[in-house]
């Protein structure tokens, strides 16, 4: 499936908070598939998240102290715009996410059929997602579509690709983990035509461990509220 | 007199000192040494004569003096935390917003001393 295009306008923006067991996995596939401009963000991680990163070969930048997922990815899309990003890809540190899918992500972006492609792992069945993370998941995706219209088949899925122009409208005022409930709400607000693209979420015990319990997603949702309302 | 209304007494004293001393050391305004002068003495006030509240819990329709203390100080506890709520919310932004610009600053700087963009 990968179609063999340019990739050095393409920048990858990873946020990263204690990942040192598996951000040089992540990197190292990147560059096998030939992707150069790597941004992992060190979200003030206590390990040594930077080093490794550093020496898999990705520029790091460095929040001093922690400030989240959301705004460490909108360090990331900044930095990329700055550096002359044409496409942006976000995607996950801890290897949930196939480098190989890039490509079908930025090739609707690139025949000009959307602005941004999100990941979505309910269109094929080859991600093992277990029932309660499913029932949170399609919980989350009627949650967006009451607060912002959008009709998606997953939520809250961090493999996603954004022209220049999609990206530089996203203001993302979230911090933590509502930013992604954010994106969606920006793509709403600034008609960023969009386009959900079936994707591989590979659960790991680590990720599970790593990632979002089910129990944050109130706190999410709790969240989404307070910013609508502040 | 009770022991309440000594603890109340001693309590807004020792507060007026310090907003004194916060006022010395420039830590605040002249506005807000009025402001927390007046809610301290009027503290004192109402620990020293508290029926001046029973008229106004009267005209309020509330059965005692105390209970419209009660109330009023919550509504403004309540209104205070709300306000504080947003400052540490305004807050929170502007950290992540100077975490942020450290952050690309660092490697634009460390870009420009290599001469290349890699």
């Amino acid at each position: 499936m990968e179609t063999e295009g340019k990739k050095d306008n393409i920048w990858v923006v990873i946020a990263a908070y204690n990942e040192e067991k598996k951000i040089s996995k992540v990197i190292d596939s990147l560059k096998k598939h030939n992707y150069k401009n790597i941004v992992v963000i060190d979200d003030g991680s206590k390990d040594n998240t930077k080093k490794s990163a550093k020496n898999s070969g990705a520029i790091v930048l460095q929040h001093v102290v922690n400030r989240g997922q959301g705004a460490a990815l909108k360090t990331g899309i900044e930095y990329a715009l700055q550096n002359g990003a044409d496409y942006i890809i976000t995607f996950d540190a801890d290897g949930q996410h196939q480098s190989e899918e890039i490509s079908k992500l930025i090739e609707p972006i690139k025949k000009g059929e959307c602005e941004a492609a999100l990941g979505s792992r309910f269109l094929n069945n080859k991600s093992n997602v277990s029932w309660h993370r499913k029932v949170m998941l399609k919980g989350g995706a009627f949650i967006i579509w009451l607060f912002y219209g959008i009709k998606l088949t997953d939520s809250h899925n961090g493999f996603r690709a954004f022209t220049r122009e999609a990206a530089s409208k996203l203001d993302l005022k979230s911090d933590r983990m509502e930013h992604a409930s954010e994106i969606l709400g920006q793509i709403a607000k600034h008609n960023i035509k969009y386009k959900e693209i079936p994707v591989t979420i590979t659960y790991t015990d680590y990720s599970l461990e790593k990632g979002q319990s089910s129990i944050a997603a109130f706190e999410i949702l709790w969240n989404m509220i307070k910013n609508k309302i502040l | 007199m009770t022991i309440i209304q000594l603890v109340g007494i001693i309590f807004a004293i020792f507060a007026l000192s310090r907003v004194f001393l916060r006022y010395k050391d420039k830590s605040i305004s002249a506005f807000e040494l009025i402001f927390w002068s007046i809610v301290w003495m009027g503290v004192v006030t109402v620990a020293l004569f508290p029926d001046i509240f029973t008229s106004l819990s009267k005209l309020l329709g509330i059965g005692r003096g105390v209970d419209t203390l009660l109330y009023v100080g919550m509504i403004v506890l309540f209104y205070l935390m709300f306000r504080l709520y947003v400052k540490i919310e305004g807050q929170q932004k502007d950290i992540t917003k100077l975490v942020r610009e450290i952050a690309i600053e660092k490697q634009n700087n460390k870009n420009k001393k290599c001469g290349n963009k890699e």
